[in-house]
């Protein structure tokens, strides 16, 4: 068959228009999203909730400076203090945590209470069972709250996570983490917005759609029966051990819920290699939850929440949003050379379709969340990068776009065989970004260890490519570092301890 | 902390009205977007820019007064290229234009 033959080109259309489908998902999500709110309205089974026996437990691994915040806010939530216990688990840390503790037990016996493995390092989810087999054992906990040493709690969060236990279908709640990084980098407001696009719009969709992708690891509020009932332990197979627990709880016939309103702060990566390192960690866990649930993708029949196709899209969009992207530019230059009659024509509405998504889902945080809006307007306008977000422009309006890109070629003064040849670089200029946008705000990430112009240079690149493509990149790591069967160590995102309860909202 | 039952009441309504806001912007935003929508259709399918001027008409016969997203899209001299006839000057058989 010829590459001209019919068949191939109309692969290559829908090829091209399945890069657009995690986007799709994105905006079928802020549209859900929307309708949560007169859902939640209507739901007046919170009021009745009774109050629980609550064990927090906090792993910590090297956590010295940042042990004393955490757990003063921790006694200071708004909770039966007869009812609130805090389990800190040490996992044979060798900073100061040592010497902190003996003096924070002294202040806030006896609810806290520290535990102190021999042996450390072996990563969250061995630190977590430790601490759990003693808490079970001891009977006394009817919830346990999961967290991590540098999340800072709002004074009233755990009273709103503990409220959903008065229906007895959710088996666990998840919080809203915001990033709370003060004073934080031009990073730190990127996550912010991300966050709230994968949180604040997205979780309230699938509160509707009735499955949870994973418990935010810094806020996972289990009922002791349901964790009893997967097993009283927590995965120590994968490096997302908080979406193995969120997957087992939906297994188990719970439902796992979102509580938009619970907000906790926590501090996130300040530079590229801290935020690569952590993201890795969570996508090559993404990878092989995916294996490891292999057997429950799309049965629908069987597992009702986990199996449904709409969470199976949503689950797969991201995981496989780099590969549709560069199949995407692939197709786009192959019809580019082959049918340049239409090839702008679905450039174009592939720019189009972007750049309506895109900017609902801006419109969406603003909806949902308007004080990270506030903070980080900035960041949500640059998320797809300077080009990017150029070339939506261009689709969109591509009549003044053409007298600008006249305009400037008039004034070189160029010859028409030159402007021609500039014409067909640019468009495939055009038609690769998709793509190149990876390698570009990848780059970024490898420019941070330029001597003195370092961070100058990787804020710049990470500007051009755009936040959203650096994720990618990450992702396209995580699936090759896991098809090469790279290195299952867990690797620890070193904080400092710069948290503060309203964050850079301030 | 205060009564248990006076805590959930106290967060029940609270949050009901913060919900309420997110529900009325969320109303605002999918009116926005179908405004943004109904406004980018029509600017760039039903808006006809005026008629050249005759000198104007001379050099580009063909480059102004873009009734349909197809006419417009023509316009974009980085974007096409190849083999298509464009309206400007420079790109792609353009020889049944008027040079000036």
């Amino acid at each position: 068959m010829s590459p001209s033959n019919p068949f191939f080109v109309i692969l290559a259309i829908i090829t091209v228009f399945a890069g657009v489908i995690p986007l799709l998902v994105a905006a079928v999500q802020v549209l859900i999203a929307s309708t949560f709110s007169l859902r939640y309205l209507s739901n007046s089974k919170m009021r009745t909730a009774a109050p629980v026996n609550v064990a927090i437990v906090i792993p910590a691994w090297n956590e010295a400076p940042v042990l004393r915040k955490t757990v003063q806010q921790m006694a200071s939530l708004r909770y039966p203090k007869n009812q609130l216990r805090i389990y800190l688990i040490d996992d044979a840390s060798t900073d100061e945590t040592g010497e902190v503790m003996p003096g924070l037990v002294d202040e806030f016996a006896p609810q806290l209470v520290w535990l102190r493995r021999e042996k450390g390092g072996e990563g969250k989810a061995h630190t977590l069972n430790y601490g759990l087999s003693r808490i079970l054992e001891e009977g006394w906990a009817e919830a346990i709250l999961i967290t991590d040493a540098d999340v800072l709690y709002t004074e009233d969060s755990l009273l709103q996570m503990v409220r959903h236990f008065a229906d007895p279908q959710i088996g666990a709640v998840t919080a809203y983490v915001k990033e709370g990084s003060e004073p934080g980098t031009y990073l730190n407001k990127f996550i912010a917005y991300e966050y709230a696009t994968a949180q604040a719009v997205s979780r309230r969709a699938m509160n509707i759609v009735g499955t949870q992708a994973c418990l935010a690891g810094g806020a996972q509020l289990l009922r002791v029966d349901v964790l009893r009932q997967i097993g009283g332990r927590i995965d120590t197979t994968t490096l997302a051990e908080d979406t193995v627990t969120t997957f087992n709880v939906q297994e188990a016939g719970y439902r796992v819920y979102f509580e938009p309103s619970a907000v906790v702060w926590a501090e996130e990566p300040h530079t590229l290699k801290g935020l690569w390192g952590q993201r890795l960690r969570w996508g090559r866990g993404n990878v092989q939850v995916t294996l490891k649930f292999k057997n429950v993708w799309l049965r629908w029949w069987k597992h009702p929440h986990l199996g449904s196709p709409f969470f199976a899209l949503t689950w797969f969009a991201i995981l496989l949003q780099p590969v549709l992207m560069i199949l995407a530019t692939v197709s786009l230059v192959y019809i580019r050379l082959l049918e340049d009659s239409y090839a702008f024509t679905i450039f174009r509405w592939l720019w189009i379709l972007s750049g309506v998504i895109y900017l609902l889902v801006i419109a969406g945080v603003w909806a949902v969340d308007p004080a990270t809006f506030r903070r980080t307007w900035k960041e949500a306008v640059l998320f797809p990068g300077v080009i990017s977000t150029m070339l939506i422009w261009i689709a969109m309006f591509p009549g003044p776009a053409a007298a600008a890109g006249d305009m400037v070629l008039d004034a070189t003064g160029m010859s028409d065989q030159t402007r021609e040849q500039w014409a067909f670089a640019g468009s495939m200029f055009m038609y690769v970004w998709l793509s190149v946008a990876i390698l570009v705000s990848y780059l970024a990430k490898t420019s941070e260890r330029i001597p003195y112009v370092g961070g100058f240079v990787s804020r710049v690149l990470l500007w051009i490519g755009g936040y959203g493509a650096f994720l990618c990149s990450i992702t396209i790591a995580s699936i090759v570092m896991h098809v090469r069967k790279g290195s299952t160590h867990w690797v620890k995102t070193e904080k400092s301890g710069q948290v503060m309860v309203g964050g850079g909202e301030k | 902390m205060t009564d248990w039952g006076e805590e959930m009441s106290r967060l029940w309504f609270r949050d009901r009205a913060l919900e309420s806001k997110a529900a009325a912007r969320a109303a605002v935003l999918i009116f926005g977007v179908v405004l943004f929508a109904v406004l980018w259709t029509i600017l760039t399918n039903f808006v006809t820019p005026p008629p050249p001027s005759n000198e104007e008409e001379d050099q580009l016969p063909q480059a102004s007064a873009y009734t349909s997203v197809e006419q417009a899209t023509r316009k974009v001299p980085l974007i096409v290229g190849g083999e298509r006839p464009l309206p400007f000057r420079g790109g792609g058989d353009n020889s049944h234009h008027k040079r000036a």
